[in-house]
């Protein structure tokens, strides 16, 4: 009976009610989609950092972190190796990596590398992205004397696909090497620092260069993003190893995981500052209908209905209300999420066509919304706890009318 | 047996800071059975006299007693209890829930007693067609003339079997011809279920009805007439008279 009244009470006034279900509707709407809007351009740009810089789970010497010393190696990358084919198979990627510093220089000038990478022209070419990114050229084969750069250092230093570019780097010992290499790729990530900072050549080549022998600087593990803290327990526990840490890509990446987190935290203080307005606006429209029904609860309350049950009368018309937003701003929501997934957002539209730049990774492809079950959940169950939130302030207001005045004021 | 039992009632109420008196001392009695009107001029205190005994006002000072429970001794949820299985009310104003049915309006009071549906069908239909609207079950309240609407407030007061009924003014609203109506249903009802009906009232009509006439002025009883041979038997309303 209590559902029926309260049914018929919200169709009774059916202007506000729709106008208040809209508003909810639509504010749960934008809640689900910046939420999963977020997600994406999180999970992308973390991608971006993990392809071109860690990896989700980095094996390397405790002090690399800190130092980026050459010094600071895996001496044994073989025996690492081993243990994670052993004991996770090998359907995982898995990368050795040399990073270090050097410059590049040409006829018509020099730059500095920010990062030098030696890897694997097969195993780095199934992780990283730059491969992907190349836009004349090709990704090295595994030959000496190859070299993949940016667009932005092949525009300072004149270079060509196929020109010569002179490498200098110190090696372990502290002297410099140099050699020629031939540029077979020129890559555009949209980061200026990595279009002007970041080189790739083939692992082998670097070892004999740095004088490394064998070892290698880092171990990269591509296990996903979601498996990546628990993947590098895992390793943690096999490897016994006390020279070297395992790493999940957060930590791997502190900039980057750091700009994320604040980022979220920002988003979530956002949409609670929309959340209290739309609660308040909630609040008012119960608290109206409450108001404009005194008499009613009054003759409620003297033909005996007890004040436990209007208060649940009011509970049920908030939770119908929050029941039918929800289902709609879901629907939108959902809906402007899969255009979002599908067709994505081109980043380059908020920049007047620069690339958007956040802590050191370009977004260069289009946004993308991330559609999780949690966030569908989150969202429509905090939309519901605010709708009923709200109608507590009203609901008790009417299961405390004295009946002789409702009756007799109105 | 005593359906109500008034002791020294006194109710004040404040306008700002001045307390203005409603009532001044009522002592009352009023057996199960009997067909009572409550009357005086506007402002005299019926209406607040009223609402103490249906436990919709509480008294400043005074004890109520209604159907042996002392009314003060009890919280706000045992008093719709009281309300709920024992009172009946039938309002001036009609006030039946606007977005029910006049079947569902005269349910609600059972359902709220916790009574099976299909003991509820039977016992809903039976009291419309007493007050003669099981015709009219399916209307809503926007659909129905006042006096329509004042039967099935009258059906909703009566579906819970109370003890007895309070009726504020109930034939203020509606021709004479529909009250006088109204007035010989609740006498068939008194007699024929021996239900207690008291009436507030300044309606001559309803006072013709009535059996026992109480009168007030300015929150007093001047008045305590005995107009049916069958009531004077009873010793508390010969009390009253004495007072």
């Amino acid at each position: 009976m209590l559902l029926k009244i309260a049914f018929r009470n919200l169709w009774r006034r059916k202007f506000r009610t729709i106008i208040t279900i809209v508003a909810i509707g639509i504010s749960s709407s934008m809640l689900l989609f910046f939420e999963q809007l977020h997600l994406g351009q999180h999970e992308q740009m973390a991608n971006s950092g993990i392809r071109l810089h860690s990896g989700h789970v980095v094996i390397q010497h405790k002090n690399f972190q800190s130092s980026c010393e050459l010094a600071d190696r895996i001496i044994h990358p073989e025996k690492v190796m081993k243990i994670i084919r052993e004991n996770f198979g090998s359907s995982f990627p898995v990368s050795s990596r040399i990073f270090t510093t050097g410059s590049l220089a040409s006829s018509d000038g020099n730059i500095i590398l920010d990062t030098l990478l030696g890897a694997s022209h097969v195993d780095e070419g199934k992780i990283s992205n730059i491969p992907e990114k190349i836009t004349s050229g090709k990704w090295i084969s595994g030959k000496d004397g190859e070299i993949v750069i940016g667009f932005l250092a092949a525009k300072l230093l004149k270079l060509d696909i196929g020109t010569k570019v002179q490498l200098s780097i110190p090696d372990l010992g502290g002297n410099v090497s140099r050699v020629a290499l031939r540029v077979t790729g020129i890559f555009t990530t949209g980061g200026s620092d990595i279009d002007r900072g970041y080189a790739v050549i083939n692992l082998s080549q670097a070892q004999k260069l740095l004088n490394m022998g064998n070892s290698v600087n880092q171990i990269s593990v591509f296990s996903g993003i979601d498996n990546s803290l628990k993947m590098a327990s895992s390793i943690r526990k096999k490897i016994h190893d006390n020279e070297l840490e395992v790493l999940d890509w957060a930590s791997a990446l502190p900039t980057l995981s750091q700009f994320i987190l604040v980022d979220t935290i920002s988003m979530y203080v956002f949409l609670l500052i929309i959340f209290f307005i739309v609660a308040a606006g909630v609040l008012n429209a119960i608290l109206m209908s409450v108001m404009e029904r005194t008499r009613e609860f009054g003759v409620l309350k003297s033909i005996g209905m007890k004040p436990f049950s209007i208060f649940n009368l009011i509970i049920i018309e908030s939770v119908l209300i929050g029941l039918i937003s929800t289902v709609i701003g879901f629907l939108i929501g959902q809906l402007i999420s899969y255009l979002t997934y599908k067709y994505g957002i081109d980043p380059a539209a908020f920049t007047g066509g620069e690339t958007m730049e956040v802590a050191g990774v370009g977004l260069t492809e289009r946004i993308r919304t991330k559609i999780t079950f949690w966030s569908i959940v989150w969202t429509s169950s905090s939309v519901m706890l605010m709708t009923v939130m709200s109608a507590l302030l009203p609901a008790i207001r009417a299961a405390r009318i004295i009946p002789v005045k409702a009756v007799r004021d109105v | 047996m005593e359906i109500i039992k008034l002791e020294n009632i006194k109710k004040t109420y404040l306008q700002g800071k001045i307390e203005v008196p409603a009532l001044r001392g009522i002592d009352l009695v009023i057996r199960k059975g009997e067909f009572t009107a409550i009357c005086g001029p506007s402002g005299s205190g019926k209406t607040t006299l009223l609402n103490i005994i249906g436990c919709l006002d509480n008294p400043t000072s005074g004890k109520v007693e209604i159907a042996q429970q002392n009314a003060g001794n009890l919280s706000s949820t045992q008093l719709s209890e009281l309300r709920l299985n024992k009172i009946g009310f039938v309002f001036q104003a009609y006030n039946l829930v606007p977005v029910l049915t006049a079947y569902e309006n005269v349910d609600l009071v059972l359902s709220l007693q916790g009574v099976k549906v299909k003991e509820r069908h039977e016992r809903v239909m039976k009291v419309l067609k007493e007050v003669g609207l099981e015709e009219l079950a399916d209307r809503r309240p926007a659909e129905m003339s006042g006096g329509q609407q004042q039967r099935v407030a009258v059906a909703r007061a009566l579906v819970a079997q109370p003890e007895l009924i309070l009726a504020d003014e109930p034939t203020a609203n509606l021709d004479s011809e529909t009250g006088k109506s109204l007035l010989k249903l609740m006498k068939k009802l008194n007699e024929d279920h021996h239900v207690t009906f008291l009436f507030s009232t300044h309606d001559s009509m309803v006072m013709d009805f009535s059996r026992r006439l109480v009168r007030i002025v300015d929150g007093k009883i001047s008045e305590d007439i005995v107009k049916d041979s069958r009531m004077e038997s009873l010793p508390e309303t010969q009390n009253m008279e004495n007072n």
